[in-house]
């Protein structure tokens, strides 16, 4: 079992280590004799490991740019207008899809029970008040009394209940299993009265969990589906798709938020105060909020945009870094945001040779990944050796690294030992990409680490996200994709047990090898999921982690950061690209 | 009268058949490419019964064979379906909001190509082997060897993000300067390729014998050129001008997509990745049609420049 402090660095890899170590210590004293052993340990005692490469990456930043708080303080003026950047959005109306630009304007101008104060912190919204039960299987909302759309219609407890219905008749919401009946509902085809989220009276909604949710607030304030839609405009009306195209149109669009739409074109969309919000209710500074969309917020046409003034803050792209870090003036604005974006590469177990552990194992210690964090991402990343990422329960950020030298020099014994000494006989891999920058420039460094320390060849070939999806997620022979591919977002809620549920469950990496999913595994991730002392929490997820990583399924390779750049007096947590928290509100300080 | 009639029902004949294979095409295309259009509508992969009413909402649960009758009966109608990336709306109404742009670049590209092309032709065809002639030949074979991929960005670092002269992106209008790069970009090569048809046909005709005859009446050199050998040596000009539609409907697709314009080249790439099938078919078919139609307004100009071509066409 892994100790929290490790990171996420599976226990093999500690031990297969400390053999190396102990094997080359006893090396030394058969060729320098006493001597050489106290060097050894004399270096070691020093920090040094032989590690020519690795920096003992400490931090979860470790980047070239501040990690700034922007949660309070600031040194300018608040602005009264905000101009951002975002995606198209498919839908105006939460939960109805969850792309970047559906989820900005979720957070912009829906409300739910909870949302997400100016740290990225679960505060209460809609309801008033939060009673869990004593084993948080159950979870009493007392909603406000004064809720109202901002076309004036008073809402309550029942039209939460109407809407996760509504969504989940429509087919368009993909909730967490742990709410009775949910699951039952949307696969065995339960009737949707058996949903565990019922209105008790007109102000109160009881969720009922089947197992103990203690995260559930901030869970409820970063998954945009809970919020409510107006029950005015959707009851009655099977064809949803006609109410969210009116919803497009200003003039007929209602939210529940501290924004409205008021204007909607194909190059921006602009946010005004909502007339009706609730007095009292968390709000937001700017009074005006104009987004331009843009095909990728992190496009170099948004970053000449923030230079030419016409932004106000903006996520770099990867390519873009190189002219943010040789421009002071940029750089002195520029912040690096974590959130738990861990990159992974998906392994396909079902075909030889990555059938074979150690070849697993070997490919897992072949990547320096302080290297790549350090040079390839230049220096906007951290190394990832496990699925816990920052935020997460088990995740410790003070750590100590494996010496990548001895990693390497143990991934080309692995290799030896599963029949292919220096690369030899072993086939050349198809490594499959979905082609975003981060994810070329990491497919290449790997792919030449891989060459250099194992003499194997690993062939990229790069799809469209769509194409990808179908090929790897989803394929109809789960043995005919490839042999590697870009994994998915693993890491898009604040339930670190929904995490490993979507690794290996839920269109996971392991979707179609659930050969993998030991019962060792599922009574570790349920003693997880049924924790409710953070603290032994943390143990039991690190726990978690390391079972399923004895088998390496995964490779996680690094932590990626958003790098963001904003004119001074823009706080809160605002449009960090990617991240449960995107598209959240510019809060005041 | 009657042959007339008959060359226009030919040629709308031609046409109809065009588009019927381009939509075809399309059809089978898109959809034996892999990937799912609706797989950004959960935050993680999709139940089968999700699915299924996803499917039954945007009638994709019939067989292909009624998608793809179906979908040209409605077209005729105006119906051209409902976009999935955006959703609920008719794909008439996305395409309503951004075809102006595209419209705009193309054709405010086209226009600049003939205003500038022609006269840069004929003025170097007047003056051969000068170092006028010379340079600006070498100069239009810069304009043709460089795309527009290459073009834009220089643009963009150069005049909006160095000079700061004009914005880096975005769309305000064609009478805005947002449109200055973007149609600049689009610009370049038809400059160049209309300048150098102009100048190969202006040199070819210049030598013909009733030249030398307008010549020889006293003609004065503009009338002998403009009235004369310009209606002549226009013909190959009206062919490429037809061709560089067909481009710059290609072209206009990267630059959208490079200066951020709101246009129908940006959408019908989003629409691809995103797998909307309504949406990049109803693109292929209006950007095929635009290509159709210049191409028989060429045809029709053909006629006017040269009536002989008539009976062979």
């Amino acid at each position: 079992m892994g100790s929290v402090g490790d990171r996420g660095i599976p226990t093999w890899a500690r031990e297969e280590l400390s053999r190396r170590a102990f094997v080359q210590r006893m090396a030394s004293v058969g060729a320098w004799g006493f001597a050489g052993v106290a060097g050894v340990n004399l270096l070691a005692a020093c920090g040094g490991s032989g590690d020519s490469k690795g920096s003992g990456d400490t931090t979860p930043g470790g980047g070239k740019f501040a990690l700034v708080d922007y949660s309070g303080g600031g040194t300018g003026a608040a602005l009264a207008d905000l101009r951002a950047a975002t995606q198209a959005p498919s839908s105006v109306v939460p939960g109805f899809a969850f792309s970047l630009g559906d989820t900005f304007v979720a957070r912009l101008a829906f409300n739910s029970l909870y949302v997400l104060d100016n740290k990225g912190q679960p505060v209460l919204a809609d309801a008033e008040s939060y009673t869990p039960n004593s084993d948080f299987t159950e979870h009493t909302f007392v909603l406000h009394k004064d809720l109202q759309w901002s076309d004036g219609t008073p809402y309550g407890a029942e039209d939460y209940v109407f809407s996760l219905q509504y969504k989940m008749a429509a087919g368009v919401v993909f909730n967490p299993p742990w709410i009775v009946g949910l699951y039952e509902i949307l696969f065995a085809g339960a009737d949707i009265s058996e949903l565990g989220v019922v209105a008790t009276d007109e102000h109160t909604l009881v969720i009922t969990t089947n197992q103990s949710v203690p995260f559930l607030p901030i869970y409820l304030a970063s998954a945009v589906e809970i919020a409510p839609i107006p029950r005015h405009l959707f009851e009655g009306n099977d064809d949803y798709a006609s109410v969210l195209a009116d919803m497009t149109d200003p003039a007929n669009f209602v939210s529940n938020g501290p924004y409205v739409i008021t204007g909607f074109s194909p190059a921006e969309i602009t946010f005004g105060r909502n007339p009706n919000y609730r007095e009292g209710a968390p709000s937001a500074t700017a009074d005006v909020v104009k987004a331009t969309i843009f095909d990728s917020v992190r496009s170099s046409q948004s970053f000449n945009a923030f230079r030419s003034d016409d932004l106000d803050l903006v996520t770099v792209g990867w390519n873009d870094i190189p002219a943010v870090q040789s421009d002071s003036a940029l750089s002195a604005r520029t912040s690096e945001i974590v959130w738990p974006n861990w990159t992974m590469l998906i392994l396909n177990h079902a075909k030889p040779p990555l059938d074979d552990l150690n070849v697993r194992k070997a490919l897992y210690l072949a990547i320096d990944r302080q290297l790549l964090s350090s040079t390839t991402l230049y220096g906007t990343a951290a190394a990832q050796y496990g699925m816990l990422s920052p935020g997460y329960a088990g995740y410790e950020e003070a750590f100590t690294p494996f010496p990548v030298a001895d990693a390497q020099a143990e991934a080309k014994a692995l290799l030896a030992d599963a029949g292919f000494a220096g690369g030899k006989d072993f086939p050349t891999l198809r490594y499959i990409t979905y082609g975003d920058a981060s994810g070329d420039l990491i497919s290449q460094a790997i792919i030449a680490m891989w060459k250099d320390v194992l003499g194997i060849n690993v062939e990229a070939q790069r799809l469209d996200p769509g194409a990808w999806y179908a090929a790897v997620i989803t394929p109809d022979d789960p043995t005919a994709w490839g042999d590697i591919a870009d994994g998915p977002w693993p890491a898009a809620y604040r339930d670190p047990a929904d995490v490993f549920n979507d690794l290996l469950l839920n269109g996971g990496p392991v979707y179609h090898h659930n050969w993998m999913m030991t019962e060792e595994m599922v009574a570790a991730m349920d003693a997880a999921l049924y924790e409710i002392d953070p603290a032994v929490r943390a143990t039991k997820v690190a726990a978690v982690n390391n079972e399923i990583m004895q088998q390496v399924p995964v490779i996680p390779t690094v932590l990626l950061h958003d790098v963001q750049i904003r004119r001074d007096g823009i706080n809160g947590q605002f449009a960090a690209y990617g991240s449960e928290l995107y598209g959240t509100r510019y809060l005041s300080a | 009268m009657s042959s007339a009639v008959s060359r226009t029902a030919r040629r709308v004949g031609r046409a109809l058949s065009v588009l019927g294979a381009v939509y075809a095409i399309t059809f089978v295309f898109i959809r034996l490419t892999p990937g799912n259009p609706f797989a950004n509508r959960a935050p993680r992969a999709l139940s089968e019964q999700a699915q299924r009413e996803i499917e039954r909402q945007f009638s994709l649960d019939d067989p292909w064979i009624v998608q793809f009758l179906r979908y040209p009966m409605r077209a005729l109608g105006g119906d051209l379906g409902v976009s999935y990336s955006h959703q609920g709306q008719a794909v008439t109404e996305v395409l309503a909001a951004r075809l102006w742009p595209t419209l705009a670049l193309v054709f405010s590209a086209l226009l600049i190509g003939l205003l500038v092309g022609v006269p840069l032709g004929i003025f170097t065809a007047m003056r051969r082997n000068s170092w006028l002639d010379h340079t600006v030949s070498a100069l239009t074979t810069v304009g043709i060897a460089v795309p527009v991929f290459v073009v834009t960005p220089i643009l963009v670092v150069t005049l909006a993000v160095s000079a700061d002269l004009l914005p880096p992106q975005g769309w305000d209008g064609l009478l805005s300067t947002t449109a200055i790069i973007p149609v600049l970009a689009l610009a370049l090569e038809p400059i160049a390729i209309i300048a150098r048809f102009t100048r190969s046909s202006m040199v070819e005709v210049m030598k013909a014998d009733y030249i030398r005859t307008a010549h020889a009446r006293g003609l004065r050199r503009s009338a002998v050129v403009y009235r004369h050998a310009l209606k002549n040596g226009a013909t190959p000009v009206a062919t490429v001008t037809g061709l560089e539609m067909a481009a710059l409907t290609g072209s206009v697709l990267f630059v959208e997509q490079a200066y951020n314009v709101p246009g129908a080249g940006r959408e019908f790439l989003s629409a691809i990745t995103a797998r909307d099938y309504p949406v990049i078919l109803a693109l292929t078919l209006l950007f095929s049609l635009l290509i159709v139609v210049t191409n028989m307004l060429v045809d029709v100009a053909y006629t006017r420049l040269d009536p002989r071509t008539a009976d062979i066409r």
